[in-house]
Parts: structure tokens; C-alpha cells; sequence
């Protein structure tokens, strides 16, 4: 019971952000573990992406091929940009709605925590997802340095 | 097959080099798994451009199977390059003075008269022009001389072996060869490439199974001759390219008295063929003899050759291949893999015949080597390395100047480890192999190799489609190696929604289900990077 009004609470925190409904100091907890709810999801949107992106990158023959580079580099546009994303909106869409005084103090830098959970969270997934499928596209992301 | 086989090749003369020039294209297709085969080069002129280019070819092939290993490498199975070649050379060497003419070899310029009676006899059987032409450049089609003196060749080159003394350096392997065949007995299965309607081969192949038996009992003193179960086969390969008739300038020239007149070929070829229909020796000693002939445009050697003058032989003579070598290559193949037939008293006379329709000859993978399974098993093999080829030279620009097949490791070693001791020195090679294989692009301009030699022969298909033969750089940028063949249905199984192969091919080769396996046999890392290739190609194909 304790739990589904825990989720219905989040979700509630959830649907205030984006409905942009002010909100109060009762509800910043909710709002907080609703912002690293988020942090997650978009990091893992952020991963998904760069992998589904690097997938559709098709191996190119020649002698220099760029395939491996252009993988590289969708990884790290989407570990700059799933952070930075996430931080824009809460400081532009969600911190402006939190009621000011000790509402927004005890909501505190929580969305510099969330951005820095995807930033860490999206490379080190990455970084285990790369050497899981070494054999794979995805391992274009950290390759073997070994010769 | 019987495991115990001994396997034995040897190529004679100019057409004989280039038929063993397909016969180790088709090794490195991967022909001949898990065989070892001892090739024996037969020439009357170390500098032959075809026989250069053909032992070159061989060297090159062994470089690949002995790089990374102690010895000249291992047979391997289910692979490219799987049969091991072992090199042998035996020249006549007629380019030494002394040796310059029949009348210098056989001292006839010390009799004192003209009536002697070594000069009767050889003016009995040799005019005075064929006494004296140059030698170098072979026997001129002047077959009668050119098999006495080749089995004079083969027992003086035995007798000097015997004698221990005085042996240059080029003859050593030819004892190495005699030993090998004495060793091989009753297994040995000997197959002899040459043309019947020329010269050096044309005189060759009746003696050869003869000289080879009195080579052997020279050399040994008497106390081994040719095991008498020792398997013989032939190619009865009919004429199948023209050149310039000589000016009568060129033949002014008392060492050029004598030139093969191509335009005789016919006539030679149908007495070569009675010769042999009723030599007793040539039936009690060939099994098997493959007859092979090219019924349709004769191809011109000297089409494109700026020089006035017929080539007669020398470095010059370096000829484009031709399909029909490439048949008899088929035939070593059917003579080395038959199991019946070789039990007979008489040689047994073998041919297939070709579909032709509308002035156009159509070759598929049924033509071969056979059909049903053989047929199956030729294009797997032929088709693989054809991709293969692609793969080196096309998709990975090999035949510009960049190494392809150094790019198609780096690709694998961004999965495995297994790889990284292998060097440029290794890859280069095999990308060179690869440009003499298929083609290359040299400033600009598209230069063939062998298989598009073989295939600027063939008027109708060429068991690929015919886009797979494109020569045009814009085609071949587009060609797809997983869609050689016109059937659909032995495209590889994975494609992308625009149909490219590559990027499938790539990701299934980085898949450890396309490692080498024990089966294959291989154990250096060379080795198994081309087994590798070899697995993630053949699983790739639905053959």
C-alpha cells in the first residue's frame, strides 16, 4: 500500500513538472526522487539512441574507414548531450516552478546531482556495454588499445 | 580417394606453365584441401616469361602458406591456400653454348665427312634447319626432335646426379623429384600439363613416363626404376590460340630457320592425337587423358603485340591465360580426386562438352569439375574466392594502392586478439596475390589479372554473372561480393534493406562462430587468419 502511494506520488511530482505547476516544500521530495527517476531514464534514452545509432552506422571498406570514428563520436554527442539536456530543462522547465525559499533550498542542486548520475552512468554503461560486445558495433565506443 | 596418394604435377613448356598457373589458382581457392603436391616446372628456357611468371606465382603462393612457420608451411582443410606446393625445376638450359643446337649437343659439328654415319642417321630424320635452329627458345613444334632431346635431357641430367660431380645448382631438384617419386611407389599419381599441337610439351608428354622410369634407374644406379603402379594423366590439349605466320625475314636467319607456324597447329594437333590413339607406350602408360579443345575464336597472341617479329620464346614470351587452361587445371583436378579407372591397361580418354547457342560459349559451375555435388562444391569454392577477391581489392581498395587485405584484419581485430602478430609484410603479400588473381589499377587504367583474363576468353557467362566481371572503377565501387552468381539463390543470406552485403559480411566475421576450427587444420596465426576469412564467407553463402 505504502509503495503505490509512493509511485502515485512520484507520478504526481511528475505530472507537476510537466505541467509546470508550482510547487510546494511538502511536494520537493517527491519532486527529487522524481529528478533522479528522470536522470535515469534519460540516460538510458541517451544510451539507446547513441547504440541504435551506431547499429545503423554500416561498416565502410577501404582503407581508412571512418565507420569506427563516426560511432565514437555518436557516443560522445549523446554523453554531452543527455546531460546537458536533462540540466537546461530542469533550470529553464522545472527549478522556476519550485516555490522560492526553503522549498527550492532543500531541492538544492539536485538536478546538478541528476545530471551528473547521467554523465557518469552513461559512460560507464557504455564503457560495460562496449567491452560486453566487443565483437560488435557498440565496441567501436572503447576499443581495444591491445596490439 | 585413397589417403596413402602421392600427388605429382608437372608443366611443360609455355601452355604448360599457364596451365599450372590456374592449377595454383585453383589451390588457393581452396581445390585441393589437405593435399601435398609436387609441381615440377619443365622447360627448355630458364628465362621463359611464362615460366617465370608461373613459378613466381607458386613462390608467391608459398610465401603465404610458410609465413609464420618454422618449415614451408602444412596442408590445411576447408580453407583458402590449403594444398602445400612443393617447387621443382628441371631446364634443359640449352641457353649454354655448347648446348645451342641438336648438332652442337650431339657433337655431329666434330664428324669430319658428310657422310659418316651419325650425320646419315641424323640427316635421315632431321633437316638440315631443324639440325641448327637455336634451341633456347624450345622445340618449335618440331616434336620428332623435341622428344629425343628431352629424354636425352632427363637421362644426362640423371647420370650427372648419379656422378655427384660438376651438378649446378638449378639441377639439384630434380633429384629431390625423382627421390620423391621413387619414394611415392605405387601411390605416386603423376599429371602432366602441356599442349599437344607446339612444341616442348607437344614432345614431352609421350617420353615423359618413360624418361622419368630411365631417370630414375640412372640415378639410382639400377636399383629403383618407376614404381609400375604409378598413375599417369594427361591433358590432350588441342590448339586454342594463333599468332603471327614468321616473315620470311626473320626466317632468313639460319637460327630462326625454324619457327612454329601457328597456322599448322590444326594439322598438328589431329597427327599429335592419331600419335596417340595408336602409341603402344603412351596407352600402357597414361590412365587417364583429358581431351580439350576450344571449337570457337582462336585467340590472337600477337593482337596486341606491338613487336613485327613472332616471339619464338625468351622473356617476351609471356602469354594472357586462357579458359582452357583452366579446364585442364579441372582435369588434374578429376584425375587426382578418381578412385575407378585407373586400374586399366589402355589410357582412357575423357572429355565433357560445353553449351554453345548463338555463336556463345556458357560455362557454369556444373562444368567443371563435374556436377550434382562436385558442382556444388566448385562453386562454394570458386564463388568464395572470388568474394574473397572483392572483399581484398573492391571494398577495400586492394587493387589501388593500398593494402586490402590489412584492412579487412584491422576489422577482425577489433574482436579478437588472435590476429595482432601478423604484420604488413604478411598482408601485403597476400594483397599482391590477390592483384595477379583478379586485377588491379594501375595510374588509372584497369589491368587484369588471371581471372579476368580467363574470363575476356569466354564469350557467353563465366559461372558469375556477368557484372561480377565488371572492369569499369564507377561498377566496381557498387559490385556486392555476396551477389556474384545470377541465382538468387546463392546470394549470401544476410543483406541490408538496400541490399548492400558488406556491413552484414563484416559483422558476421567479427562473430566468434567464424573462428578457425580443428577441422581446419590450421596453426599459425596466418593460417587461421585465412581460414577465418574462409569460415565467415562460406557460412555467409547458402551453398
Amino acid at each position: 500500500m505504502k509503495k503505490t502511494i509512493s509511485i502515485s506520488i512520484i507520478l504526481l511530482s511528475i505530472a507537476n513538472v510537466a505541467s509546470a505547476r508550482s510547487v510546494g516544500l511538502k511536494e520537493v521530495s517527491a519532486l527529487v526522487t522524481s529528478t533522479y527517476i528522470f536522470a535515469l531514464i534519460f540516460m538510458g534514452v541517451a544510451i539507446l539512441l547513441a547504440a541504435v545509432i551506431s547499429n545503423l552506422i554500416k561498416y565502410e571498406g577501404g582503407t581508412n574507414p571512418k565507420d569506427p570514428g563516426k560511432r565514437r563520436m555518436w557516443f560522445w554527442i549523446f554523453a554531452i548531450l543527455g546531460p546537458v539536456a536533462f540540466f537546461l530543462y530542469y533550470l529553464l522547465s522545472v527549478i522556476p516552478t519550485i516555490k522560492k525559499g526553503p522549498a527550492l533550498e532543500k531541492f538544492g542542486v539536485t538536478h546538478i546531482i541528476g545530471t551528473a548520475i547521467i554523465l557518469v552512468g552513461y559512460i560507464v554503461i557504455g564503457f560495460v556495454l562496449s567491452k560486453m560486445m566487443k565483437r560488435g558495433k557498440l565496441g567501436n565506443w572503447f576499443p581495444s588499445k591491445e596490439k | 580417394m585413397a589417403s596413402t596418394d602421392k600427388y605429382f604435377v608437372i608443366g611443360i613448356g609455355g601452355t604448360g606453365m599457364r596451365c599450372l598457373e590456374a592449377f595454383t589458382h585453383m589451390c588457393a581457392m581452396g581445390m585441393f584441401d589437405n593435399k601435398e603436391i609436387n609441381v615440377l616446372t619443365l622447360d627448355t628456357d630458364f628465362t621463359n616469361g611464362n615460366k617465370q611468371r608461373t613459378e613466381n606465382l607458386i613462390k608467391s603462393y608459398n610465401s603465404i602458406k610458410s609465413y609464420g612457420s618454422d618449415g614451408d608451411g602444412s596442408v590445411n582443410n576447408n580453407s583458402f591456400f590449403s594444398a602445400k606446393l612443393n617447387l621443382f625445376q628441371f631446364v634443359t638450359d640449352y641457353d649454354n653454348q655448347d648446348k645451342r643446337t641438336f648438332r652442337k649437343i650431339t657433337n655431329l659439328e666434330s664428324e669430319n665427312t658428310e657422310l659418316s654415319d651419325n650425320q646419315l642417321l641424323a640427316d635421315l630424320f632431321l633437316g638440315e634447319d631443324v639440325q641448327e635452329f637455336d634451341l633456347s627458345h624450345g622445340y618449335r613444334a618440331q616434336t620428332h626432335l623435341g622428344s629425343y632431346l628431352m629424354y636425352h635431357a632427363f637421362l644426362e641430367t640423371a647420370k650427372k646426379l648419379k656422378s655427384g660431380k660438376d651438378i649446378p645448382e638449378s639441377e639439384r631438384p630434380f633429384a629431390s623429384y625423382l627421390r620423391k617419386l621413387t619414394d611415392a611407389k605405387s601411390d605416386a599419381k603423376v599429371f602432366v600439363f602441356g599442349s599437344i599441337f607446339g612444341g616442348t610439351g607437344a614432345s614431352s608428354i609421350p617420353v615423359i613416363p618413360k624418361a622419368l622410369n630411365d631417370a630414375i634407374k640412372m640415378y639410382s644406379g639400377g636399383a629403383n626404376s618407376l614404381d609400375k603402379g604409378a598413375k599417369f594423366g594427361a591433358t590432350l590439349l588441342t590448339e586454342y590460340f594463333k599468332f603471327n605466320k614468321p616473315a620470311d625475314a626473320q626466317k632468313a636467319n639460319k637460327e630462326d630457320a625454324v619457327i612454329a607456324d601457328s597456322s599448322f597447329f590444326t594439322l598438328n594437333s589431329q597427327a599429335a592425337l592419331q600419335f596417340y590413339q595408336s602409341d603402344p607406350t603412351v596407352q600402357s602408360t597414361y590412365k587417364k587423358m583429358y581431351h580439350i579443345g576450344w571449337p570457337i575464336d582462336i585467340k590472337d597472341f600477337s593482337k596486341d603485340q606491338s613487336d613485327s617479329k613472332t616471339i619464338t620464346g625468351g622473356k617476351a614470351q609471356k602469354n594472357p591465360c586462357h579458359i582452357t587452361e583452366f579446364m585442364c587445371a579441372c582435369a588434374a583436378w578429376d584425375f587426382f580426386n578418381s578412385d575407378t579407372g585407373l586400374e586399366v591397361k589402355t589410357a582412357d580418354y575423357l572429355y565433357k562438352s560445353v553449351r554453345y547457342k548463338d555463336n556463345r560459349l556458357d560455362f557454369n559451375f556444373n562444368d567443371f569439375i563435374g556436377d550434382g555435388e562436385n558442382g556444388k562444391l566448385f562453386a562454394r569454392k570458386f564463388g568464395g574466392f572470388n568474394a574473397f577477391m572483392h572483399l581484398v581489392l573492391t571494398k577495400s581498395e586492394g587493387a589501388l594502392d593500398n593494402d586490402g587485405v590489412n584492412s579487412l584484419l584491422t576489422r577482425i581485430n577489433e574482436s579478437t586478439q588472435a590476429y595482432s602478430s601478423i604484420g604488413t609484410e604478411f598482408t601485403s603479400l597476400l594483397n599482391n596475390y590477390f592483384r595477379s588473381f583478379g586485377y588491379v589499377f594501375d595510374a588509372g587504367v584497369f589491368k587484369p589479372g588471371w581471372m579476368y583474363q580467363i574470363k575476356s576468353t569466354v564469350n557467353g557467362s563465366l559461372v558469375l554473372d556477368d557484372t561480377a566481371y565488371t572492369t569499369v572503377a564507377k561498377e566496381l565501387k557498387n559490385l556486392e561480393p555476396g551477389k556474384l552468381f545470377s541465382e538468387k539463390e546463392y546470394h549470401w543470406k544476410d543483406t541490408t534493406l538496400r541490399g548492400d552485403t558488406f556491413d552484414p559480411f563484416i559483422k558476421h566475421l567479427k562473430k566468434e562462430e567464424t573462428e578457425p576450427d580443428d577441422e581446419q587444420n590450421v596453426s599459425t596465426s596466418t593460417e587461421k587468419f585465412i581460414a577465418h576469412m574462409y569460415k565467415a564467407i562460406h557460412t555467409s553463402s547458402k551453398i
